[in-house]
């Protein structure tokens, strides 16, 4: 995944809204640079879904310019499950001018009820990071 | 008297561990309980090492801590994962956990050999990890 250039609207998905009556997921995630106390713009990540044995690739998108990013999945690939959260902080910290420990960072975790709205952010450092369910 | 003394000071030796990495066990996992203040111990530690047929599976100790992970001699340069199986930790204790598990992913040794100490603070719905990279002390 190469990392991308930040445009106002690149946070939202690109799926149609006319969707929006029936069950859709919508999952947002929020990437801080803590080190700078400033968001994480033009960072990439994807979402994928637990289909044993392997991951299978939902959605690709960056987070904008205010490192927030917004996953919307469709009624029919919102189930319950195991879901990962793929961030590719290396190219990120590397636009920025500094080495990092990790190269890229996964959150997994697991959605009982797609209905609901889900909220990730991920706090990032050179050598560290932090992540929870926020609200 | 003295003798009892000797005995005590013997134990006291030998349990106690560094929190930190050291030219024997070069990679050392911390894994701390942050609802209740504590280490967490017993957490189902595997580390994987990529496109290498062997992974490993250990637990933290008591004091939530793991140096047995690997050895100077396995521990080549190249891209490894930590996988933590913290769901298991928190069901163990009657809570239901947001994560399936917690993985660190990063790249030892490339350049020179190093001592890298992981730390990582657990909560039910949150989790925290920071890299200590040090350079061995010969």
């Amino acid at each position: 995944m190469e990392s991308c250039r930040v445009t106002p609207a690149m946070g939202l998905g690109l799926s149609r809204m006319g969707d929006s009556q029936a069950r859709a997921m919508n999952l947002t995630t929020h990437v801080l640079n803590t080190a700078t106390g400033l968001p994480a713009a033009g960072l990439a990540l994807s979402l994928a879904l637990l289909q044993e044995p392997g991951w299978m690739e939902l959605l690709q998108r960056c987070t904008d310019e205010d490192g927030r990013c917004q996953l919307l999945l469709a009624p029919g690939q919102a189930k319950p499950g195991t879901y990962k959260l793929h961030f590719e902080t290396a190219a990120y910290w590397q636009c920025q001018g500094h080495e990092s420990f990790y190269p890229f960072v996964e959150v997994v975790f697991t959605i009982t009820d797609p209905d609901k709205k889900l909220h990730i952010p991920l706090l990032i450092s050179p050598y560290s990071y932090t992540t929870y369910r926020g609200s | 008297l003295v003798f009892t003394i000797y005995i005590t000071i013997y134990f006291a030796k030998i349990k106690w561990r560094s929190d930190a990495a050291d030219s024997k066990h070069p990679l050392f996992i911390k894994i701390l309980d942050s609802v209740r203040g504590s280490p967490a111990p017993n957490v189902p530690v595997k580390l994987y090492k990529e496109a290498a047929d062997a992974s490993w599976e250990l637990q933290t100790d008591d004091n939530g801590g793991l140096h047995e992970l690997t050895t100077k001699e396995q521990f080549v340069a190249g891209l490894y994962k930590i996988e933590l199986d913290t769901a298991s930790y928190w069901k163990s204790l009657g809570l239901n956990p947001f994560h399936h598990h917690a993985d660190v992913v990063f790249t030892a040794n490339d350049g020179s050999y190093r001592h890298y100490s992981i730390v990582v603070l657990l909560s039910p719905f949150s989790y925290s990890t920071t890299a200590v990279v040090s350079e061995p002390v010969e």
